[in-house]
């Protein structure tokens, strides 16, 4: 529910938000929340609710491609673990075990520091930590069909491996992954907005909730709003997240 | 020891892997560090000649293996922005940082027992709607916001704690320490319970369990004396893994509170382009982690008599 | 205590939806003698035995009561709750998984000695050693301070026992107690448990599914299926002499795993 509706709005925020997101009206800047403008201007006078519903035109889309990616490569590389097995396997699950391990995100920020800000920093290291959980998914779910069935993977191995995958695995896999596809997102949404905060993620002027809350945050004591409304969204998108991915994973065990 | 040695291992070569990473990718960005260093407006010559000094012109291979050399001297290199050694700039930021880890973990394990215990108790009851409430909350507040959020109802209101800041006094640095811990603490709790309700319940059905009861032990010394002691192993596990969630949290919170430590100085360096600094960070945080892993492992073997008996 | 009996009444199991799993048993057995509950797994036996120890497990609920009845006809109903601990014990089907794993033995047998009789220091080590004795344990003091991983099933068993009788109940509850055990220790253990029987004047109400151990050390035989009583009566009648086909059935299944034992 509270998903669709944030989907939603990031197809029609543009459409509903009362004022232009980016219009500057110096005039009226860091304005109480009015009539006019019901949470208020920021620091160059925009449009505070504008600016927030027109973030999850952001916020999203970013988040989605991020967890899109990570599924990717980890559903690649776990099908290749998963069926070439031996050394391969090995060394892709170690992989996975110091990446678990690392504090990778202050990995993150170091990477995107580098590589300089912006959305394609965020995809490539959003996935080269996100790949893990969906790799090992695949991996146990190839491992089990492989158990399951043992004499007849002996010879479906000789029909040959793709097909294989393609129609037994994938079937089975395809709840699991989903189920964390959906929490994959709320963390994207989280980590995306704390890196844009920290000035790493999506770069001002562009409305983004983590970007609007340091903004806010100069004009805390005055403004509150300008710091309360962005939050709220994310925490509210989150939640919303968090139990579609929670019912969908109670789905699987049922 | 056939683990610790294996743990080892495996250590030195997350370490080399970080180190070859994160230089990997300074070679592959193209950033010029002098030219970061000295602007816009400085002359071509000047950048050239400060490259050299700093080294950064040299073949790549000999530039990684004086590094990995002087690590294996304890020696970081200098900072390309300031010139100071980067181990005395870390050894002044490390306390700050580890002092805020700390504190956040103590405080999310004094939030994670009680409301687990509560849960527990009865589960599906009103305590265990009540915290499962917290674990939602908990996983998608945003610490940066919650962060703000204590700021502005805590700190600027009652002025116990201070906004941001750290001052030289013992006492006034663990005030300014309180509300940022917290604030990671809120982010590293929910997982706590959610871990430990399921251990504990899971143990609470288990044949060993259920013999003292029908030996006429009640219900809360089930709880405590029999089924959490079985319960803590999974929880051990993850606080090895939340190290490195705690300290992105500390970069954010760092931030926040304006805290000099670790994380608030990596933000700086990397927008300076200061390798070394960004570089002997990352690798002092691999350490940490690597660390801590060793000491949950320990921990895990002090727990278990299974375990200890089987080394 | 001749003459005394104990006496289920309508004992009860029910699931959330209201469908019974153990459906009215009532049984009277004298005291100092053995009950053996048979029937295949899924019958109730296992329940029934809990629920007279108030043990069901989360979602079942439980009615009935237990009582003690005296030669002259007169009953007393025992409260079950608090009971534990003091007038009936229980050991259980896997006494590896029954002892807990980070807790010495002596630790597990002074908890009951504590809470019920308030036993401390050297009267309550005592104690233990005596009870440790008491179940044919050779060398207490090892064993006290030993792990439950470093003893073998047959000697946790006794552990067990030790434990269920810390407190001297007058009714022991034995839910498959040697399933998990070999064969010659199961002999062992049934052995120790006629003792006990003999010298504390002990009732024992032994569920099992292995006809052959049931012989051994019941005095009566219920048949349980799908929750109801089908049959009751002296062991060897019911044994040697089933009224019931679903008993005839049980006997026979037996039967048949002998022969294919002895084939292979």
């Amino acid at each position: 529910m509270i998903v669709g509706l944030f989907a939603l709005l990031a197809v029609v925020g543009p459409v509903i938000a009362p004022m232009d997101p980016m219009g500057q009206d110096l005039a009226g800047r860091l304005a109480q929340p009015s009539a006019s403008h019901l949470l208020g201007t920021d620091a160059f006078g925009r449009d505070v609710l504008s600016r927030v519903l027109v973030a999850a035109r952001i916020d999203l889309p970013v988040c989605i491609a991020a967890a899109l990616v990570s599924a990717l490569v980890g559903l690649v590389l776990g099908a290749a673990g998963g069926y070439l097995g031996g050394v391969v396997d090995a060394f892709l699950m170690r992989l996975g075990d110091l990446v678990m391990a690392f504090p990778t995100y202050v990995l993150v920020i170091a990477l995107i520091a580098v590589i300089g800000p912006g959305v394609p920093a965020i995809l490539v290291s959003f996935a080269l930590v996100g790949w893990v959980s969906y790799a090992r998914l695949l991996r146990e779910e190839i491992r089990r069909v492989r158990r399951e069935d043992y004499i007849t993977a002996a010879y479906l191995a000789g029909i040959g491996r793709p097909t294989v995958l393609v129609r037994h695995v994938l079937p089975n896999a395809i709840r699991p992954v989903l189920a964390y596809f959906v929490m994959d997102v709320m963390f994207a949404i989280l980590t995306l907005a704390a890196l844009s905060y920290l000035g790493l993620g999506i770069q001002p002027p562009s409305p983004e909730w983590g970007t609007m809350v340091a903004e806010g945050q100069t004009f805390l004591q005055t403004h509150w709003w300008l710091t309360a409304a962005p939050g709220a969204m994310i925490a509210g998108l989150g939640l919303g997240l968090l139990l579609v991915g929670e019912s969908l994973e109670r789905r699987l065990k049922a | 020891m056939k683990g610790f040695a294996k743990k080892t291992g495996q250590a030195v070569l997350l370490m080399l892997g970080c180190t070859l990473l994160v230089f990997a990718i300074q070679v592959l960005s193209g950033r010029d560090p002098g030219r970061a260093i000295l602007g816009t407006q400085a002359t071509q010559t000047a950048v050239d000649a400060l490259n050299h000094r700093l080294g950064v012109d040299q073949p790549l291979l000999g530039q990684y293996l004086d590094f990995v050399a002087g690590l294996a001297r304890g020696d970081l290199g200098l900072s390309f922005y300031s010139g100071a050694p980067v181990t005395e700039i870390l050894a002044g930021r490390a306390p700050v940082t580890a002092s805020l880890i700390v504190l956040s973990f103590v405080i999310s394990l004094v939030i994670t027992f009680p409301t687990t215990l509560l849960a527990v108790r009865n589960p599906g009851g009103p305590a265990d709607v009540i915290s499962r409430g917290f674990v939602l909350a908990g996983t998608v507040i945003p610490s940066f916001w919650l962060g703000i959020l204590l700021i502005l109802v805590i700190a600027l209101p009652t002025g116990l704690f201070p906004a941001g800041g750290y001052p030289d006094d013992p006492s006034g640095q663990l005030r300014a320490l309180v509300l940022p811990a917290i604030t990671v603490a809120v982010g590293l709790a929910p997982v706590q319970i959610r871990t430990l309700r399921s251990a504990w319940l899971r143990a609470m059905r288990s044949p060993y369990v259920e013999a003292p009861r029908s030996r006429g032990v009640g219900t809360t010394r089930l709880l405590i004396s029999h089924a959490l002691p079985n319960s803590l192993n999974p929880l051990v596990s993850l606080l090895a893994v939340q190290a490195g969630w705690a300290a992105f949290g500390a970069v954010i919170v760092e931030n926040t509170f304006r805290l000099p430590g670790i994380g608030q100085g990596l933000i700086v360096d990397a927008s300076h382009s200061d390798f070394p600094l960004v570089n002997g960070t990352t690798l002092l945080l691999a350490f940490v982690v690597v660390l801590v892993s060793s000491a949950a492992d320990g921990l895990a073997r002090l727990l278990d008599p299974r375990l200890r008996s089987a080394q | 205590m001749n003459g005394h009996a104990l006496e289920l009444r309508d004992i009860t199991v029910t699931l959330p939806e209201g469908r019974a799993l153990v459906d009215q048993v009532s049984v009277r057995l004298a005291v100092g003698r053995c009950l053996g509950l048979v029937g295949e797994s899924g019958s109730g036996k296992s329940l029934l035995l809990r629920s007279i120890i108030g043990l069901l497990p989360a979602p079942l609920a439980g009615s009935g009561s237990v009582h003690r009845v005296t030669a002259d006809g007169t009953s007393e109903e025992i409260d079950r709750e608090a009971a534990r601990g003091h007038e009936i014990g229980m050991i259980f089907q896997e006494p590896m998984r029954a002892l807990n794993p980070v807790r010495r033995i002596s630790w597990t047998l002074a908890e009951p000695l504590r809470m019920h009789l308030g036993l401390r220091g050297q009267a309550l080590k005592e104690r233990i050693r005596e009870q440790l004795d008491a179940v044919g344990i050779h060398d207490p003091e090892r064993v006290a301070r030993s792990y439950p991983h470093q003893l073998s099933g047959g000697m946790l068993q006794r552990v067990m026992i030790a434990a269920a009788l810390s407190t001297s109940p007058s009714l022991l509850l034995c839910d498959e107690p040697t399933t998990a055990l070999d064969v010659t220790t199961q002999a062992k253990i049934i052995e120790l448990l006629h003792e006990l029987m003999a010298e504390r004047d002990l009732t024992l109400v032994f569920v099992s599914h292995d006809l052959a151990v049931i012989s051994q050390i019941a005095d009566v035989v219920a048949v349980m299926r799908e929750g109801r009583l089908v049959e009751i009566g002296g062991a060897s009648d019911v044994i040697a002499n089933p009224g019931h086909p679903y008993t005839r059935m049980l006997l026979a299944s037996v039967e048949h795993m002998a022969e294919q034992k002895g084939e292979r």
